[in-house]
């Protein structure tokens, strides 16, 4: 899957998840850049990813995630490591 | 920030309150009703059920006429804790004919939101009837303590732990807005999540209900789990009855941290490595004091443990040392309180002193820098460890070899952790200066990573340190006194 694509999944759930469709979701996209990004909202977010992605995160893979880009390329790795 | 379209009278929510609901709720889980359990929690303190606040919030909004039906719908997050004791301001935000959004907040932190909507209510549901796969209604005394997997298939009913007739002795303008069915359901929601499932290790964090007609004949609601998450721990589950059908949302917490048992302690340490030493350990009875303890003492050396509020855990702690053949005594201590009377009962003289005293670490702040909370852990991370220090070599003309804990949040600053940074970075500046200018005296500072302790445990999942490969070393370097 590229980019691209991942990004625009990405972004409906963002506006799923935090319930806003003007959110606009880039490389740099932090938790303090979206107002109801709090840890709560975290957890469904990474829930969601998962099954909209239909890949498994570890607790290690979310120490790496600290912005909307990092996310990004861990789905990538997660996707071609399943072959898509 | 939008402001609130109307605000209403604030509600303080103590003990009163509190066991009220809980008798009510038949929701008598440890973290709500017991302080010495709660402060192994998360919460570190008693805190308030969230359906409580949601009946009251209903309960206000029909006394001030702005509920004037049943709702079609209530979806309901509840984003912070609310300790036993806060003051709770209710705001409406936003309202229209089809919906109410609140707000329900402590000292300006929002702790819950609720979205009141509007429209039809579904037509009653056929009675539901127990069968084989809907065990019938049951009462749980104590809550369940269930692993994740157990979780997976949960499944059944749950009675009102009361008659619906005494929400309105509660609740009284929510019952006659929405009806004592409904309230009843709403308040079971509060026994499902606390004594059922997840049960004794649980954080309500959500539901979102749907209005039908209630079976006022039938005083119980039936659950069903469809998804636990194990990375998250988070739990979904289903519910119907009592005039509702809907989703709550909740966690499995991780229940409190064990640490290593005395026996499990001896394979780490040489049966005699620490026979010179005669350690006191503040915050001894949990924790990394509690492992502290076993290590010296696996080692041969005489300990003695502090507890706060901890004594039958302490007690616990002791008798495990004893059993193994070694030297323990307890000793009660707060360390927000003088140093030197709580100290005149010890009856060793410390060699070594291990501070593990603390606060909660995470906290609700309402700003990015809060003064009282930095107040506050500056008491104890600077002012009592001075004290303490001071009061054990002013009795006595040992030397004396201090450990002081710090954090690698003082370089790493977590969001929400400035106070606590500030407080512990002040505690390393106080032990340089009393290692230069203080006779006999040597201290260990370390900055510790996170490891798991009830301090620690998270509703995020991240990697920690096992406290045995941490303290093992320091414990070492300090009996070395070399």
């Amino acid at each position: 899957m590229q980019q691209s694509e991942i990004y625009s999944k990405l972004t409906e759930v963002f506006h799923d998840v935090f319930d806003d469709p003007s959110i606009v979701i880039g490389p740099e996209t932090t938790a303090a850049d979206v107002s109801a990004w709090d840890s709560l909202n975290y957890i469904n977010l990474m829930i969601a990813v998962m099954a909209e992605f239909n890949i498994k995160f570890q607790t290690s893979d979310l120490e790496q995630i600290h912005n909307v880009g990092a996310m990004v390329d861990a789905i990538e790795k997660k996707l071609a490591a399943q072959g898509q | 920030m939008n402001k609130p379209l109307s605000i209403y009278p604030k509600r303080i929510f103590d003990w009163e309150a509190q066991n009220a609901f809980a008798t009510f709720s038949g929701d008598l889980n440890p973290m709500h009703m017991d302080a010495v359990a709660a402060r192994r929690t998360q919460a570190g303190q008693p805190v308030v059920h969230g359906m409580h606040a949601l009946l009251w919030a209903l309960d206000t909004l029909a006394q001030q006429q702005v509920l004037l039906h049943p709702p079609a719908q209530i979806k309901v997050r509840l984003q912070k804790l609310i300790y036993v004791g806060d003051e709770l301001a209710l705001e409406i935000m936003r309202r229209d004919d089809a919906a109410i959004a609140i707000q329900l907040s402590v000292q300006g932190t929002v702790v819950i939101t609720i979205t009141i909507s509007f429209g039809e209510i579904k037509a009653a549901a056929a009675p539901i009837k127990p069968c084989e796969a809907i065990p019938s209604p049951f009462w749980p005394k104590q809550p369940l303590e269930l692993s994740l997997e157990q979780m997976h298939s949960m499944h059944g009913c749950l009675s009102f732990a009361q008659s619906p007739d005494t929400a309105a002795s509660l609740f009284p303008s929510a019952v006659t807005v929405i009806g004592a069915h409904r309230v009843a359901g709403i308040a079971c929601l509060s026994r499902l999540v606390g004594m059922v499932c997840p049960g004794l290790h649980s954080i309500y964090t959500g539901l979102t209900l749907q209005s039908v007609e209630p079976h006022t004949e039938q005083d119980f609601i039936c659950y069903q789990v469809t998804n636990a998450y194990e990375l998250f721990r988070k739990v979904r589950q289903t519910v119907e009855g009592a005039g509702w059908i809907g989703v709550v949302e909740s966690f499995a917490r991780i229940p409190p941290v064990s640490q290593l048992t005395v026996q499990e302690v001896t394979h780490y340490v040489l049966p005699d490595e620490f026979k010179q030493t005669s350690a006191l350990i503040i915050g001894g009875s949990r924790g990394l004091g509690e492992l502290t303890a076993k290590l010296i003492a696996a080692g041969g050396g005489t300990v003695a443990i502090t507890y706060a509020v901890g004594r039958t855990e302490a007690l616990q702690i002791q008798e495990q040392i004893l059993q193994s053949g070694g030297r323990c005594e307890i000793l009660q201590y707060d360390a927000t309180k003088p140093a030197a009377e709580q100290l005149d009962n010890l009856s060793i003289t410390p060699s070594s002193l291990y501070y593990f005293a603390t606060n909660p670490i995470f906290l609700r702040k309402t700003s990015l820098y809060a003064p009282l909370v930095f107040e506050k852990f500056y008491r104890i991370y600077v002012d009592a460890f001075f004290e303490a220090c001071m009061t054990i070599k002013s009795a006595s003309n040992t030397a004396l070899s201090a450990f002081y804990p710090s954090s690698v949040a003082v370089q790493d600053r977590p969001s929400d952790m400035t106070e606590y940074a500030m407080a512990k970075s002040a505690g390393e500046v106080l032990c340089a200066d009393m290692a230069r200018f203080l006779k006999d005296f040597r201290v260990v500072v370390e900055r510790l990573p996170r490891m798991l302790t009830d301090q620690t445990t998270s509703l995020v999942p991240i990697e920690t340190v096992a406290p045995v490969d941490v303290m093992l070393p320091i414990v070492r370097r300090m009996e070395s006194r070399s």
